[in-house]
């Protein structure tokens, strides 16, 4: 009597984490269909189109680029159990060489060349932490420092002679840009997507607007780093590889007791994740120039985006994609950033809807409380200052963090150092 | 709450002290020297602090004399200029500096352990024989 439940019991934990994958997809669809038609509502009630227009989608599907690379390399690191907090050093050694490469051998040379620094900046962490078990944040901050200050002195090295036009102490030449694509016959040529956004339509306009912004002239390094996420679910949860990496960030002594090369895995995670970083930098130079602070903590907003979407790529996807719409919206369109404050309350209230219905009453009347407080703002004011859009997204971090920490779930010794043959 | 010590107060406070100091920051800036206050204070000194922080060990004497360190490298740097070095190196050397400071301190005291480790196993190979 007692074998089957000692049997069942293992079954039921499993089918629970097993369940995550093709529910999280169908919640994906749900939640992008409310959000839709949340967002068609707003348009046209607030009358501010360039909330849903191609413009705004393209220009936040670019912004999001360098933010989910810099996260999925957080991602890969983390899930090995690796911390890097030097993604921002990384990334600005990938804008930095990617520019240089890229004015003199042309944009893919840039993106090689960029790829490779981020690399050998993932490399220096993983000699750190995973060799001479350096506590992980101490040795990001250093590669942080590192980083910055190579791109720095490189610079002034490189360019401060005035050997190559328009490029200064603190910027570089104007990078060619890499080739577009669009979508044939829907967003290009006959443009039926341009079309159907022209018209203007309730949920229609808007969805054709979103679509032809993100299908219409994608510079093929765009949609190199959307393929990576994919490629990055492919890799590390339906591959024995991936499973070993996640393995070893969750439990590296019972991974390595199995005959798992810890050290190993370590170190192609953290390379890989600076490899990741290094193409982020270089999304943010090929087309434009390196300039000094220009990737302006985007390493750590992918850090951020990382949490936000719980350790898992899509998650990740979503949290970049929300970083890169509030400042393509910032960026393009200040006026329709008010009509943001509506949708915030219409989101407020969704969320105080789905608490209450899980009979959580304080949460579900706080949120309507909040809601109401953004919709007074929205009635009340004619405009919302610039800067305080810029950190929607962090606030939405946080926001998210304080409501859903309970369902986050880390990888189980990420942070830890691990020495073979130490219990630690 | 092992001890009798509140562990969430603890931390409560902790971050309440720390974030009240880190508001000191710009202070010697603005009342000693500025008067008034300009978007460009304090860039980038918090994440400098971590390192500050971490060079230090996290001891308050260690701190100071790692702040002192990482002025006197920042100021001195343009000297550099008079032989042709770019300034800009400080950085990489502060980087440097943090990143083989931990590693060295890494080192050290994994000698340590394997040296108490081998006094362990000569003292009972000792009362064994």
């Amino acid at each position: 009597m007692t074998a089957p439940a000692a049997l069942e019991r293992p079954q039921s934990t499993q089918g629970r984490r097993r369940r995550a994958l093709p529910g999280g997809a169908r919640g994906l669809l749900l939640g992008g269909l409310g959000l839709l038609l949340l967002l068609s509502f707003v348009r046209v009630v607030s009358g501010a189109d360039d909330l849903t227009s191609s413009g705004t989608a393209g220009a936040a599907l670019r912004l999001a680029v360098p933010i989910g690379l810099a996260g999925l390399g957080g991602l890969w690191a983390e899930r090995a159990g690796v911390v890097n907090i030097g993604l921002e050093g990384m990334l600005i050694l990938g804008t930095w060489f990617g520019a240089y490469a890229g004015y003199q051998y042309g944009p893919w040379a840039g993106v090689a060349a960029a790829v490779a620094a981020g690399a050998v900046g993932g490399l220096l962490h993983a000699v750190a932490t995973v060799s001479f078990g350096v506590d992980h944040v101490v040795s990001g901050v250093a590669i942080n420092l590192l980083g910055a200050g190579a791109a720095q002195y490189l610079s002034t090295v490189a360019y401060d002679d005035g050997s190559i036009p328009g490029a200064g102490p603190t910027q570089s030449a104007i990078v060619d840009p890499v080739a577009t694509v669009s979508l044939p016959v829907l967003s290009s040529g006959p443009d039926l997507l341009g079309r159907l956004e022209r018209t203007g339509l309730p949920v229609l306009g808007d969805l054709g607007g979103l679509l032809r912004g993100l299908t219409a002239d994608v510079s093929l390094l765009t949609l190199l780093a959307v393929l990576l996420v994919p490629l990055s679910v492919g890799l590390l949860w339906h591959t024995a590889f991936g499973l070993r990496l996640r393995a070893v960030g969750e439990n590296p002594v019972a991974a390595d007791s199995l005959g798992v090369g810890v050290y190993r895995l370590k170190y192609v995670a953290v390379t890989v994740s600076g490899a990741l970083a290094g193409l982020g930098g270089a999304a943010l130079v090929i087309g434009s120039i390196y300039r000094e602070g220009q990737t302006a903590g985007r390493g750590f907003i992918g850090l951020a985006a990382v949490i936000f979407g719980n350790w898992r790529p899509g998650g990740l996807a979503a949290g970049a994609g929300l970083f890169g719409y509030a400042d393509a919206l910032q960026l393009r369109a200040s006026g329709a950033v008010r009509a943001l404050l509506l949708l915030v309350a219409l989101l407020l209230v969704v969320v105080a809807v789905r608490q209450a219905l899980r009979r959580r009453i304080p949460l579900a009347a706080a949120g309507l409380l909040l809601a109401g407080a953004f919709f007074l703002w929205y009635l009340v004011v004619d405009e919302v200052p610039n800067q305080l859009v810029g950190f929607t997204p962090h606030l939405v971090t946080l926001l998210v963090l304080a409501v859903a920490s309970q369902r986050l779930r880390p990888p189980a010794a990420d942070g830890q150092p691990y020495r073979r043959g130490q219990q630690s | 709450m092992a001890g009798g010590v509140d562990a969430k107060r603890t931390v409560l406070l902790t971050m309440l002290v720390s974030g009240a100091l880190a508001g000191l920051v710009g202070m010697p800036q603005l009342l000693g020297s500025s008067f008034s206050y300009g978007l460009d204070f304090t860039a980038g000194l918090g994440l400098t602090g971590i390192g500050v922080a971490l060079l230090g060990r996290n001891s308050p004497v260690g701190i100071a004399l790692a702040a002192l360190l990482f002025a006197f490298l920042e100021r001195s740097s343009s000297s550099l200029q008079f032989i042709d070095v770019p300034r800009q190196i400080y950085v990489i050397m502060q980087g440097s500096i943090v990143l083989s400071v931990v590693v060295a301190y890494e080192a050290v005291r994994r000698i340590g352990v394997a040296q108490a480790e081998r006094a362990v196993r000569l003292a009972s190979d000792g009362t064994a024989a």
